[in-house]
């Protein structure tokens, strides 16, 4: 029996440790380049700019095409339609336009002979109280070394609404935003709850000087996000599928009115 | 539907006063047993040699019964792997004959004679499309782990498919995996899979008998849509105690049997443990330290003989998974149990009333401060049944019977802790009747024609106290309506005829026939990709209507040398209505108005199987092919066109050879290959919120990897002592180290970021395994 326990424990190892992975080629069909819209428009005075591409070959991408003779109208409700200036390289954009929370947007896109048209709803800020740098106990979704750091937030969540928020690092100016990093919540579990929410999905080190945006958007754009952050998040979906996107006409991407709160913190 | 309850009350009337059609008929009844351990015989068939082409076979409790006209008569009881006995017998008054068959060299009898008659069973008996497994059997077909199991051992049957590596789901004909009814000593099981699918629940040791329906299922099942997998535990041993168990790689197992009074009752308890986590413990990793990862089951089962026509059986099946790593706890797990009432009315009214509770339920929970919570789901079934076997004459067997089902369902549910940032979110129960109402016969027309035909109703009635939404074509809700306790929300009725026909071209060939209706009321909604303890069993509602799968099969089938060889060919279609598929971005989890997210469409799925087995000699074995599609349409995927399901599997073969080297050596190798899983891959990418983001155009439109894969095994018995006997199994798992697609993935090259490559996951190279089994008798 000695003898056989020390044999048998190698055993379980080759056999529960030997899963393995490899790159593999995969002959994968090129699909019609699409066209792709992408418009963020914040509270307060700002750029407001649209971003208009097509999709590429999936391994082997290239430079992206951008769309260069698009006509592109803003408007809010009744009032009149405001055209967005053409910068090239598919850029568009209306320089200091101010945009009201509580507002409902519209965006139109007419693209090599298609019309595009999406809006969205701007809410109210959630303002952040605060930021505190935490060591992370037993992370089961980050399972990192001693070295590393968590962020946490923490402020008020209005008990009136349903709110929906994206939460947005940039470390020593670069942003974070690979797409495990992606984090949207929502307060449909914890509505009016004073929230004290760790970056789950990130972490950070000694000395990083980090920029933390809690980003309060519509149900929309957290369907959107939402869509994304399983299709980009790694974890694997039996179906996956394009995200919601708030466009008509079958674009891609999204036309998303954000409120935002900025604070930085210094991980020491 | 008050036609179709008076008619059957009739019938049933009709079968209680059935006259017996002449004074000159005499009825011959009475159990077959195992001679060794008082097993019943189940299946086990008796001939009348002076009427060639007439007999019967046992029921499930080894009970049998034949009506004869008065007269002489040689009675012949057969079982497969047992000595076949003659009994002479003089029928001028109903006789009772309880037969023992030994293993033994018995007493010599025309062998030849009876092998030409009846080693054709699959050739001549009405029911098609129905795999059997003997546990016995199946011993030496080497698997993974070195654990025996019988849903293994069924996907290397043609029309079976494994849901691959590391998943105990299986497709049955095209079907989902939640289309198949496990039934345990009658209980059903809802999630048979342990170590999140690397093995079955089913515990080989503690089994009799398994039976597969693939095409016609006989029409006292019912409630899923594409078989029933029908598995029954042994009753332990009546004649004297025994023990038995194995020490294998990840596991042990022990079996305790012997009589409760000897001949009269006996019982069996048969546990099992994995020690994975016990070497976990030993590792110098403290994240792997903190880990546990087991599971257990046991299966108990007694049972009694209270008079000659009374006898209880009662049997229990408790398993749970155990999954822990830091911070993060997730269990689940099976019960199920089963009281059983077999009474004799008549020596030609078979009579079994069941009561049957089954329950699933997993639970997972996360520890971080912040964020701690646990989720909780369960299915509750309380399940009456009672079943009778007819024999009016010799050519005819009548099975009619009713069955009734309370079922309680809680929906994913939150519990948070104190200092959680979540809200308790508390899912309400859902509650639901079903119900079925049956009678078949099984009518051996002539010695070439049998016909084998039924009917089954079944309803389900969705009931209060609970919600009911309704939603637009968009997912979105637009009203709720609040029903009071019992109130029915949604009431499903339907009938499903079952029809198998049967011609004898010869001895050995026929060609058989079938048509039938199943109708699914419970469905099995999965949050992730491959089968996973947290997927949740839904009941039909008024969104969700019950699935239905209409199929018709025809076979050839043909033994060759004197039965040596048995063949089969056999083709088949199925229509499926209601199926079930999500939209875009569901969640399902904690989601009270989870049908919103829910949307309908329809499928079809036809093909041929091939099989081809050898029953004896030195060599034993089979092949089985299948060449098969398995199509779904949805409004709402792919421009509303057909696309192949996940378990679309083109080709699918399996070879299973078993080589007895010598008297103690037996070597063995199975090979199987199948397409690769259909699936989902990008066909082309953007980049927006900084991300790179794959664009998809088609479901499913890509496959996997051709799956291929060699196990090769050795069994070595010991040597066999009057008390002691013992077994070594050595097996390799993957032995050409084949790198199967457990999944493909898509990442960033970590040298490029603009490049993007794909990344696939073989979950089991090769695995090498050893089990030591024991028996003390």
């Amino acid at each position: 029996m000695k003898t056989i326990l020390p044999a048998l424990a190698i055993l379980v190892a080759i056999a529960l440790l030997n899963s393995c992975t490899k790159v593999i080629d995969i002959n994968l069909n090129e699909a019609d380049p699409k066209i792709v819209i992408e418009a963020e428009l914040l509270s307060g005075t700002n750029d407001f700019t649209v971003k208009i591409t097509k999709t590429s070959d999936f391994f082997n991408p290239g430079q992206p095409v951008t769309v260069a003779d698009a006509t592109v109208f803003l408007n809010k409700g009744t009032d009149e339609s405001l055209q967005l200036a053409n910068d090239g390289n598919g850029i568009y954009s209306l320089k200091d336009f101010t945009a009201t929370e509580n507002t409902s947007y519209f965006l139109s896109v007419t693209a090599e002979g298609k019309t595009y048209e999406a809006t969205d709803f701007l809410p109210q800020n959630v303002f952040l109280d605060s930021l505190s740098v935490g060591v992370p106990e037993n992370n089961p979704f980050n399972p990192s070394g001693a070295d590393s750091f968590e962020i946490v937030l923490h402020f008020q969540d209005p008990l009136d609404d349903l709110n929906f928020y994206r939460i947005k690092s940039t470390v020593n100016d670069i942003p974070r935003s690979e797409g495990e990093k992606l984090l949207v919540i929502e307060d449909r579990y914890s509505a009016g709850a004073y929230f004290t929410l760790p970056i789950f999905t990130d972490s950070y080190e000694l000395n990083d000087s980090v920029d933390v945006e809690l980003v309060t958007m519509s149900h929309t754009m957290y369907d959107y996000f939402s869509t994304l952050a399983l299709l980009v998040g790694g974890s694997g979906s039996a179906a996956p599928t394009n995200p919601s996107s708030n466009w008509s006409g079958g674009a891609l991407g999204y036309f998303g009115a954000f409120s935002v709160s900025k604070k930085t913190i210094l991980v020491r | 539907m008050h036609n179709f309850l008076n008619s059957l009350l009739i019938a049933f009337l009709v079968l209680f006063l059935f006259p017996k059609i002449s004074a000159q008929n005499f009825t011959v009844s009475g159990t077959l047993k195992d001679a060794s351990n008082g097993e019943d015989l189940i299946g086990a068939t008796i001939f009348v040699k002076e009427m060639p082409g007439t007999g019967a076979s046992a029921n499930t409790y080894g009970f049998y019964s034949l009506t004869l006209p008065m007269g002489e008569y040689t009675l012949l009881f057969r079982y497969i792997g047992l000595e076949p006995t003659e009994q002479k017998i003089r029928l001028d008054h109903d006789l009772r004959l309880n037969i023992e068959l030994t293993s033994g060299v018995g007493v010599a009898i025309a062998e030849v004679v009876i092998k030409s008659e009846k080693d054709n069973k699959n050739v001549s008996k009405t029911e098609m499309s129905v795999t059997k497994l003997d546990p016995k059997d199946i011993e030496n077909i080497p698997v993974i782990f070195g654990e025996k199991d019988i849903i293994k051992t069924l996907q290397l049957t043609p029309g079976v498919k494994s849901a691959g590596d590391g998943n105990a789901g299986f497709y049955v004909r095209g079907g989902a995996s939640d289309q198949n009814l496990i039934l345990l000593d009658e209980a059903p099981v809802y999630n048979a899979s342990h170590l999140l699918g690397f093995f079955s629940v089913f515990n080989s040791d503690a089994l009799k008998d398994v039976t597969l329906y693939k095409g016609t299922i006989p029409a006292e099942f019912g409630g899923r849509g594409s078989s029933v997998l029908d598995i029954k535990m042994k009753d332990g041993n009546n004649k004297k105690f025994n023990a038995s168990g194995g020490i294998g790689v990840i596991s042990s197992r022990l079996t305790l049997e012997g009589p409760i009074q000897k001949e009269e009752g006996s019982f069996i308890i048969s546990a099992r443990r994995t020690y994975a986590d016990l070497f976990a413990r030993l590792s110098g990793k403290e994240s792997i330290r903190g880990t546990t990862l087991y599971f257990y089951d046991l299966n108990a089962k007694a049972n009694y003989r209270l008079s000659e026509k009374d006898r209880l059986f009662l049997s229990g099946y408790f398993g749970r998974d155990v999954l822990g790593l830091s911070g993060f706890g997730l269990d689940w797990g099976n019960y199920t149990g089963t009281l059983r009432w077999n009474h004799l009315f008549s020596d030609r009214l078979f009579s079994n009333t069941s009561v049957i509770v089954s329950k699933y339920d997993y639970q997972f929970g996360i520890g971080v401060t912040g964020f701690d919570f646990k989720v909780h789901a369960a299915i509750d079934d309380v399940n009456l049944k009672q079943d009778f076997t007819f024999f009016p004459n010799i050519n005819n067997t009548i099975k009619f019977g009713l069955n009734f089902i309370n079922h309680t369902f809680q929906p994913t549910s939150l519990d948070a802790g104190e200092l959680s940032s979540f809200n308790d979110s508390k899912t309400d129960q859902r509650f639901a009747y079903e119900g079925g109402a049956y009678v078949q016969n099984d009518w051996k027309i002539s010695e070439r024609w049998g016909l084998q035909y039924g009917l089954r109703y079944s309803f389900f009635d969705y009931h209060g106290k609970g919600t009911a939404y309704t939603f637009d074509e968009d997912g979105v809700k637009t009203s709720e309506k609040f029903y009071e306790k019992g109130e029915s929300i949604q009431f499903y009725g339907g009938l499903e005829p079952r029809l198998g026909l049967k011609f004898q071209i010869d001895a050995s060939s026929s060609i058989k026939g079938g048509v039938s209706r199943n109708m699914q009321f419970m469905h099995l909604l999965s949050n992730a990709t491959t089968a996973s303890p947290t997927d949740l069993w839904v009941p039909s509602s008024n969104n969700v209507k019950p699935q239905i799968v209409d199929q018709v099969g025809v076979g050839y089938f043909r033994n060759f040398s004197d039965n040596m060889f048995e063949a089969s060919i056999e083709t088949y279609y199925k229509s499926l209505q209601n199926q079930i598929d999500y939209r875009n971005g569901a969640d399902l989890t904690f989601n009270a108005e989870y049908e919103g997210a829910l949307t309908y469409g329809k499928g079809i799925a036809y093909g041929a199987e091939f099989f081809l087995k050898k029953n004896k000699g030195r060599l034993t074995g089979w092949v089985g092919y299948t060449l098969s599609r398995s199509l779904r349409k949805f409004e709402a995927i792919n421009n509303g066109d057909y696309y192949p399901a996940k378990q679309d599997r083109i080709h699918d073969l399996s070879i299973v050879a078993m080589y007895k080297l010598r008297k103690k050596l037996t070597v063995s190798a199975t090979w199987v290959f199948y397409t690769g899983d259909a699936s989902t891959f990008p066909s082309g990418k953007y980049q927006v919120a900084g991300i790179q983001t794959p664009y998809y155009t088609e479901r499913n439109g890509y496959r996997f990897p051709n799956y291929h894969r060699l196990d090769l095994g050795v069994t070595l018995l010991g040597k066999q002592r009057k008390n002691f006997e013992s077994s070594w199994n050595f097996s390799v798992f993957n032995a050409y180290a084949r790198q199967n697609a457990y999944s493909i993935t898509f990442r960033e090259n970590e040298d490029d970021r603009s490049r993007t490559e794909a990344v696939q996951t073989t979950l089991f190279s090769i695995i090498p395994a050893v089990t030591y089994n024991f028996k003390f008798k």
